[in-house]
């Protein structure tokens, strides 16, 4: 390997790094910008590059002693070029400026234009050169730019949302004007304020979470929130942000595109509100029509207690009037001597009792009167566990005894027109449900199938139909099946029928509620299922399945 | 032949309950117990029976639709509901198919209490003909135009209802008689059109009068039934106005008024039924100068005051109402002994038909001198024949005084 030396420049001529004129020239010559070189008084062409010749339709070849550069100028930049490039040119060394050439198609090319004015030994200037690049292109990017700029300053400061741009400190770089209508503040009263400044402090937390989240993986996702109003109240703004990065990739603002929902959501809560209405009234409207035949199931038994009661009490009266005779007959008959005369009274006494009726009557009235008895508390007792007070908390419950009372509470609905078999499956364990809410639901299904029956067979109480009750224990379900021998639901209306307000009763028989609040009572508040089978002519299926696991309640998405 | 009473429940154990508590009326009555609105008519085919008893809600054949046969099949039976749920709608379809409702569970003593006076009231009436109308009689004529407005006048209030109900006759009677059904829950007795009207709201009131069906009045001349029912209005008016003058009590007026307007009830009642024996009850007290009361006597075997009681009986109103209507051309034979909405309807009726002097309609009647004298009150006659003549002209010209409302 020898001794190691220092690196020496090579020689030019070894390694063709040299400028040698000939290679300054192949230089000009490939350049596309328009070269030359001119006399001081920027007329007389001395030399024209090659970009400079095919520009101005000059053959590659030709003289140039013919040509003055003025006549390739339109007039107003040959104006320019005479009154300051020259001079400037002359005696600062240099001349920018924007200028045109006429190409050999008459057309005007724009260009930035570089003059030199180039001095001999004796500094006095020899010559001019011209460098001159075509901005046409150039001028076309930035009148694009201009353009979609202010299409984007025209859209942010037309459109209705609010448009704003924060730097990742949060403080805020713009805003449209219609924060101005929104919130009553100018978009110059917010320029450079932080922008958590006006956002309701319950939802600080949540928006810095989510502007975060923004910076860290540049995806920015829908949030809800309040802000406060000029005038002190809250707007509700829901708003998406996106990342804006620099040349290097790194996040240098955010933008924030938010809407106010505040009538929105106004008229979401309204719509809530209804709904709950709804619900509320379709529930008086059970009650209301529980009401009668509770009343009758109920005044039927008090009234036949209150009338054996009665009875019992005169009837005492009168066996104890009775009693009190023989009493004193018992006592004459210790004296020894009974007076005949009494023996008459207490006869006729005794006749005029009808002891043998009142003797076989007396324990059947006390038995009816019990019996009532027993009816008005399985009645009251069944009432009670129905209109089990709304909690919000599932409770486990046992399905089949709910089932029962719901089924005793309504009998009124169904006795005249049905029979009722109930197949329970004994070994179901306890479901948890909301109680009142699940009662609702199976009043609103055992009317139903009354009614169809009813549909069916008439309420002349000629001929009856049959409601079947089930309930199944299946793997990690409970399954409840109302099955009735109506009509039938028709196929042009199996769609619909969990729609709010679609009835198929006449005006003013319903809501329209009963199955709607049935499916979102099920579905929604238990994570179960509702669905119906049915067949034309022989009845229809109602099917819950209730999961036995408890479930949350399934939120409403907040955003 | 001992008189029938049946009465039907579905339920045995309640059918059991009342034949214990019914018991004191087997002395007198046969009692019968259905438990099924077909078992109940056959047996009524058999023999008719003069008071039903019924449930409403039953299988098979309702109460209301039973009830419905019987009204037409046996016009001559007293029709009683015996309910343990009577709602609104229900009760404007018994309105006319029943003369009564009780709500269970009601006090055995009260229900008893009940069947007796209605059982009275069938027996107090001599003839089988008269009983059968009155029986059958379910509405008091109701006037076209004042039904007309009740229907159809788009923002109704209920001082407005009142004052057509208290122009009507056939209103009033049965909207006073739902007043003091048990569908109304109040306790005391409604005597007065504006509570009933209230009690039982614009809804009620205007389906009663949607339903009243024009009845076959052409028995009536339309003469006749003009001046009768001017002559109640006239004795209604008449009633408030010398009660006003005495300075009585706010219920006492409405009393006065509603009760002057249903006096003549049974006039209505035989008029309608009987038209031409009524032409011959009136010719006849003309020509043998006896009072229209004792001819009507004559002829149908009771006079008009009692038949027109016997039938608000049935319906239910209450007691002070009916003293009225029957005691209205003599309150002395009463034991009232102090001015009551009586005295004033029947020092109105007097003075009024002193006033028209109508020998059509009937001899004059007189006031009753022993009544007012017990009053101590003979000196005030003058002042209540002013008022009545003023109180009329004004009426005369087509202005009434203004009906009575809610103070």
């Amino acid at each position: 390997m020898g001794s190691v030396k220092p690196n020496r420049p090579r020689t030019p001529q070894q390694n063709g790094s040299e400028p040698t004129p000939e290679r300054l020239l192949a230089i000009l010559e490939a350049t596309t910008d328009l070269v030359n070189l001119t006399d001081t008084k920027y007329e007389q062409l001395y030399y024209l590059n090659r970009a400079g010749r095919r520009l101005l339709g000059i053959p590659d070849e030709g003289a140039l002693s013919n040509h003055s550069i003025t006549r390739f100028h339109p007039d107003w930049a040959l104006e320019r070029i005479r009154k300051e490039g020259i001079s400037v040119a002359l005696q600062d060394g240099v001349w920018v400026g924007e200028t045109a050439f006429v190409a050999t198609d008459g057309r005007e090319v724009q260009v930035s234009q570089l003059i030199l004015a180039h001095k001999g030994r004796d500094g006095m200037v020899e010559y001019l050169s011209t460098m001159a690049r075509d901005m046409t292109e150039n001028r076309r990017a930035q009148e694009a730019l201009r353009r979609s700029e202010e299409m984007f300053r025209v859209i942010t400061e037309n459109a209705g949302e609010l448009i704003a741009l924060v730097d990742t400190k949060g403080r805020r770089l713009y805003n449209s004007p219609s924060y101005e209508r929104v919130l009553g503040y100018s978009p110059e009263e917010l320029r450079g304020t932080w922008s958590f400044e006006q956002i309701h402090p319950d939802d600080r937390e949540q928006i810095l979470a989510a502007a975060e989240e923004a910076r860290k993986t540049g995806i920015g996702r829908f949030i809800e929130y309040r802000m406060r109003h000029k005038d002190g109240s809250w707007r509700t703004l829901e708003s998406h942000a996106g990342v804006i990065r620099n040349s290097t990739g790194d996040i240098e603002s955010i933008l924030v595109v938010a809407r106010d929902i505040t009538e929105r959501k106004r008229a979401e809560q309204e719509r809530e509100r209804m709904q709950l209405q709804l619900n509320q009234v379709q529930k008086l409207e059970s009650i209301g029509r529980l009401a009668a035949g509770i009343a009758h199931e109920i005044n039927t038994p008090v009234q036949y207690i209150g009338d054996n009661t009665r009875f019992l009490q005169e009837s005492f009266a009168e066996l104890n009037k009775l009693l009190s005779g023989y009493d004193r007959l018992l006592q004459s008959a210790r004296s020894g001597a009974v007076d005949p005369a009494l023996i008459a009274e207490v006869s006729a006494m005794a006749g005029h009792t009808e002891v043998h009726y009142l003797i076989n009557e007396i324990p059947t009235a006390i038995a009816q009167s019990l019996e009532g008895i027993d009816r008005v508390t399985n009645i009251v007792s069944a009432m009670k566990q129905f209109s089990h007070p709304g909690t919000d908390d599932k409770v486990a419950i046992d399905l089949n005894q709910a089932i029962e009372s719901t089924l005793m509470v309504a009998r009124n609905e169904w006795k005249y027109v049905a029979d009722l078999v109930t197949d329970f499956d004994r070994t179901l364990p306890l479901v948890p449900c909301l109680p009142g809410e699940f009662n609702q639901v199976i009043l609103n299904l055992a009317v139903n199938a009354a009614h169809a029956i009813v549909d069916c067979v008439g309420d002349d109480g000629n001929r009856r139909g049959t409601i079947t009750v089930s309930t199944r224990h299946i793997d990690a379900l409970a399954e409840i099946r109302i099955k009735d021998t109506g009509p039938g639901i028709p196929e042009s209306i199996r769609q619909r029928i969990f729609e709010p307000f679609f009835t198929t009763k006449p005006f003013g028989k319903g809501t329209g509620q009963g199955l709607a609040i049935a499916h979102s009572v099920i579905v929604e508040r238990h994570g179960g299922e509702l669905m119906f089978e049915s067949e034309l002519g022989q009845g229809t299926t109602f099917i819950i399945r209730l999961p036995l696991r408890p479930q949350q309640n399934k939120q409403k998405p907040t955003t | 032949m001992i008189g029938r009473i049946l009465i039907l429940d579905d339920e045995p154990l309640a059918l059991d309950g009342l034949k214990r508590v019914l018991r004191p009326l087997a002395a007198d009555w046969e009692l019968l117990f259905a438990s099924d609105a077909r078992q109940a008519l056959d047996w009524m085919s058999d023999r008719p029976v003069d008071l039903v008893l019924s449930d409403l809600l039953m299988p098979g054949m309702k109460g209301i639709e039973f009830l419905g046969r019987v009204r037409d099949q046996y016009p001559q039976t007293v029709r009683l509901i015996l309910s343990g749920y009577i709602d609104r709608e229900l009760l404007l379809r018994c309105a006319t198919s029943a003369h009564r409702a009780v709500a269970k569970p009601c006090n055995p003593a009260d229900l008893l209490a009940v069947l007796r006076r209605a059982l009275s009231v069938i027996t107090s009436i001599p003839t089988h003909t008269l009983r059968t109308a009155i029986c059958r009689t379910d509405r008091l004529p109701t006037q076209p135009e004042i039904r007309r407005q009740l229907i159809c006048s788009g923002d109704l209030s209920l001082d407005r209802a009142s004052a057509c109900v208290a122009r009507d006759v056939g209103l009033a009677a049965i909207v006073l008689k739902l007043a003091n059904s048990p569908v109304v829950q109040v306790a005391k007795q409604i005597c007065s059109i504006p509570d009933a009207v209230a009690c039982l709201g614009l809804d009620t009131v205007r389906s009663l009068a949607a339903s009243a069906t024009e009845p076959a009045w052409s028995a009536f001349t339309p003469d006749r039934l003009q001046k009768l029912w001017k002559h109640s209005l006239d004795t209604a008016m008449g009633a408030q106005l010398i009660a006003r003058i005495e300075h009585v009590h706010q219920e006492i007026l409405d009393e006065a008024f509603a009760a002057g307007l249903l006096h003549d009830a049974g006039k209505f009642l035989l008029v309608s039924n009987f038209p031409d024996q009524y032409s011959e009850a009136v010719r006849l007290a003309i020509e043998e100068k006896i009072e229209l009361s004792e001819a009507e006597v004559r002829i149908f075997g009771a006079a008009h005051p009692k038949v027109g009681a016997a039938l608000l009986d049935l319906w239910g109103l209450p007691a002070s109402m009916l003293e009225t209507v029957s005691m209205h051309h003599l309150p002395s034979g009463t034991c009232c002994h102090r001015f009551s909405a009586l005295t004033a309807v029947h020092v109105a009726n007097a003075l009024i038909h002193e006033r028209d002097d109508d020998s059509d309609c009937s001899p004059v009647s007189h006031v009753d001198p022993a009544h007012i004298g017990d009053l101590g009150l003979s000196a005030r006659i003058n002042t209540w024949r002013g008022a009545i003549s003023d109180g009329t002209s004004k009426m005369e010209n087509g202005k009434w005084p203004v009906p009575p409302s809610r103070p």
